[in-house]
């Protein structure tokens, strides 16, 4: 029986990873995965400058937004200088010959190193430290672009905001009339207007003119908040001290993980992402590999072959060979992947194995669970469209079947940005244990510690919700495979698979 | 060694209110090739499954070889209908496959596989896939595939459906080399002339029930037979001869005499009295009825 299991296991295995569907899915995700994270850091390291003007008629607002467009600025360039020293500079050199601009480095998002950074002379002085203590081979320093490129307002766009017009301002912002930024012709993409008498608890509101979305309304709002905030607080003090409130401060806190009792490091961040990733993949493959199963079976039922099949094995033996062949699948289309994904990241950067090596070390204490509900979980989704596929008489009834199937199989996902928000909070403990959803919510949850009792009783829950599903969609499947006829409603299928076996004569 | 092929007894099988395999009684010897004839929905293809054990009966047994079907599985070869292969497996694996379902080691599977091929003149698309071989082929594919693991009980459900005359031709040679290396075939068809040229015992399916089992010789003895004479004159005169039932003239459909003979009767009496009257009939056959007539005879008396 084994024999025939495993022949059969093989068979499917081989059935499917010789398609050239297969190969060309084993080769474009990792070119996808390789876009989706090169296209937004792309984006992110060279955002497209937005060019701003602000029309101040209140007075003292412009400086305001200047003020927090070159903080963000020295920020963003204290974070890549920080980031490009920890991979090229010797840092034990630094901190001998300069140790603040090694303290700096070290904590680039406190205000007060931007404050220092800046007071420095910003990344050019920085970077003047920096050149000698770098490691042979070390590239160039990439200045961040900045995303803010503040212009004077033009005199003919401030009258024409002062005579309530705004006709000036739309020829501004498409590109009939431009601006000289940063030495070149420019269009304005948005224009900040601030009226008279704009001021902390006033009517007027300030107005944020834009063809070009919202990019940089918050950062906007942000920086008037603060000179209103800065504003109110230096009335409240005698105006000798007024030069002295700010709200350059910011108050160090740092998240610890209480099962380690130490501060949350980025290999714990790791730890937390590669579960969820293989969540993620549990649903790729399922409907990679596993759906395969259906189309396999829809077809061996027209072309007979599972007729042939079943003079050979039973139909346990065959459905059971047919999941194991489908989840070595599922492993050899990881494997080739997480192959592949190495080799592309190790291309890229060197330090990709050794991140990827504490990912891995990081899983390490969770393995068996990882392994048991990643396991279930695609077999649960396996059974589910091997026996979909046993019940349907044709493709077109199995894609009925399947819009259904997948709108309940892809729940989980829309479910995810809530469950990541509070990974043991009450929906994330209901819907773990609803037995198909088990193995995706508590893969993703597993690395924010629920409880003990949670963790192991769902896991038993996850074992046996597989082994009962493939014990009676063997029933079902027994029974359709060799159907032609329309597949059986819902209310009957849910009976055969509840109700006991018929004794066999 | 079982004496039997197989034995059904009180066989039936229900799919919801259709009955269509209804008490059936049936032994058939080992050796031979067994034809299974029956119309569209006569329970033929059920019976094969049920002789599989794709299907377990609603009531009665169900034995093959001489025992349970399960046990007997690897001693069973099955032709389906249509293709029953992988489309895109290489023809020498798809043989070695069932082979190796049926009990072969993988090695020996695919030996043989190979040299069935070469001998039934494929050994050139041993390779290819099953997707690019014509019809004909992939049909003798797919019964070397039912074949490789040698068992003793072939079972064919319509192999002759789609083949060409000439393919036709070559599967009817290999059932008869099949047959004389001692193994048990059964085939179901609808095409008359396959079963009346093939096989050594025939069973007639209709509605579930058997109609008829025996040899092609005992089936022909189900319809009287009838001699055709082929003259313009009127020999209206044959009706006085004795065991001769019926005289029919030429009509509509019919250019000869039809006249129907009692059991016993040859043809000789007729053709002396034609004599007698000084008739020489251009047209002279008293051939047993033919198999297509029998079969259509129980059909309708089952209808």
């Amino acid at each position: 029986m084994i024999r025939r299991t495993l022949l059969i296991a093989w068979a499917e295995f081989i059935k499917y990873v010789t398609r050239r569907g297969f190969i060309i899915s084993l080769l474009m995700m990792p070119v996808l995965l390789a876009v989706s994270i090169a296209v937004p850091s792309f984006t992110a390291t060279h955002p497209r400058s937005n060019v701003m003007t602000v029309v101040d008629l209140a007075g003292g607002y412009a400086e305001a937004i200047a003020t927090a467009a070159n903080r963000d600025q020295a920020r963003a360039e204290l974070q890549a200088l920080s980031s490009y020293a920890g991979k090229y500079a010797d840092e034990s050199k630094l901190a001998r010959q300069d140790p603040a601009l090694s303290r700096l480095l070290a904590t680039p998002n406190r205000i007060a190193s931007v404050q220092a950074f800046t007071t420095r002379g910003g990344w050019r002085a920085a970077f003047a430290v920096l050149s000698p203590l770098l490691k042979p081979g070390a590239p160039a320093f990439d200045v961040p672009k900045p995303a803010l490129v503040l212009v004077p307002p033009p005199p003919d766009l401030v009258a024409d905001f002062a005579s309530s017009n705004g006709a000036v301002a739309l020829a501004y912002l498409d590109g009939v009339q431009s601006v000289t930024a940063a030495g070149h012709s420019a269009r304005l993409s948005s224009i900040v207007f601030i009226p008279k008498h704009f001021a902390p608890g006033g009517a007027r509101e300030a107005e944020y003119w834009s063809n070009n979305a919202e990019q940089s309304l918050q950062f906007v709002r942000w920086a008037l908040t603060d000179a209103f905030r800065l504003q109110v607080n230096r009335a409240l003090v005698a105006p000798a001290l007024q030069a002295k409130v700010t709200l350059d401060v910011d108050a160090p806190l740092k998240a610890i993980d209480p099962y380690k009792g130490k501060e949350i490091s980025w290999t714990d961040k790791l730890a937390q992402l590669v579960p969820v990733g293989l969540a993620f993949l549990l649903f790729i493959v399922a409907f990679s590999d596993a759906a395969l199963l259906l189309q396999g079976v829809v077809e061996e039922k027209s072309t007979r072959m599972i007729e042939v099949l079943l003079s050979c094995a039973s139909p346990h033996e065959i459905m059971t060979g047919k999941l194991i062949g489908v989840v070595g699948l599922a492993l050899v289309t990881i494997g080739g992947w997480a192959v592949m994904c190495l080799a592309m990241a190790m291309a890229v950067s060197g330090d990709a194995l050794t991140v990827i090596g504490a990912g891995l070390a990081a899983l390490l204490p969770m393995l068996p669970l990882v392994l048991l509900y990643f396991l279930c979980g695609l077999l649960i989704y396996a059974t589910i469209f091997l026996g979909i596929g046993a019940t349907s008489a044709s493709l077109p009834d199995a894609q009925a079947l399947m819009g259904p199937a997948t709108m309940i199989i892809v729940l989980p996902n829309m479910l995810m940005g809530a469950i990541m928000q509070d990974p043991n909070g009450t929906l994330a403990q209901v819907i773990s244990w609803i037995p198909i959803y088990t193995p995706f919510f508590m893969l993703v949850r597993l690395p924010f510690h629920p409880a003990p009792f949670e963790l192991w009783a769902t896991a038993i829950l996850t074992l046996l919700t597989t082994v009962l599903l493939i014990r009676q969609m063997g029933r079902v499947f027994a029974r359709h495979v060799l159907a032609t006829e329309r597949p059986p409603s819902f209310a009957s299928l849910l009976r055969q698979m509840v109700g006991r076996a018929k004794t066999k004569a | 060694m079982a004496e039997l092929a197989v034995e059904l007894s009180g066989v039936s099988k229900r799919f919801g209110d259709f009955i269509a395999v209804d008490h059936l009684d049936l032994v058939l010897p080992r050796g031979g090739i067994l034809g299974f004839l029956g119309p569209n929905g006569a329970g033929k293809t059920t019976t094969l499954r049920l002789l599989l054990g794709l299907y377990q009966p609603d009531e009665g047994q169900v034995r093959v070889l001489g025992g349970a079907v399960g046990a007997m599985r690897p001693r069973i070869g099955y032709l389906p209908e249509e293709r029953g292969l992988y489309r895109r497996a290489r023809a020498d694996d798809a043989i070695a496959y069932i082979a190796t379902l049926k009990g072969l080691s993988w090695g020996e599977a695919k030996k043989r596989a190979r040299a069935l091929l070469e001998r039934f003149g494929l050994g050139d698309f041993a390779r290819v896939r099953v997707e690019g071989l014509s019809k004909g082929m992939a049909q003798k594919v797919q019964l070397l595939a039912a074949v490789a693991h040698d068992p003793d009980f072939v079972i064919l459900d319509e192999p002759f459906a789609g083949l060409d005359p000439v393919n036709q031709s070559d599967l009817q040679s290999f059932l008869q080399e099949l047959a004389r290396e001692g193994k048990t075939i059964l085939f179901s068809t609808h095409t008359m002339e396959h079963a009346e040229r093939l096989c050594d015992r025939l069973v007639i399916l209709v509605k579930g029930k058997k109609r008829f089992e025996g040899t092609l010789e005992e089936a022909q003895k189900l319809l009287p037979r009838r001699a055709q004479i082929g003259s313009e004159a009127d020999l209206s005169f044959l009706q006085a001869i004795a065991g001769v039932t019926q005289v029919l003239p030429p009509g509509e459909g019919n250019k000869r005499w039809l006249v129907t003979l009692q059991e016993g009767i040859d043809g000789r009496a007729l053709l002396k009295a034609c004599f007698e009257h000084g008739v020489v009939p251009d047209y002279f056959d008293v051939s047993p009825p033919g198999l297509h007539d029998v079969f259509v005879a129980v059909v309708e008396k089952a209808s």
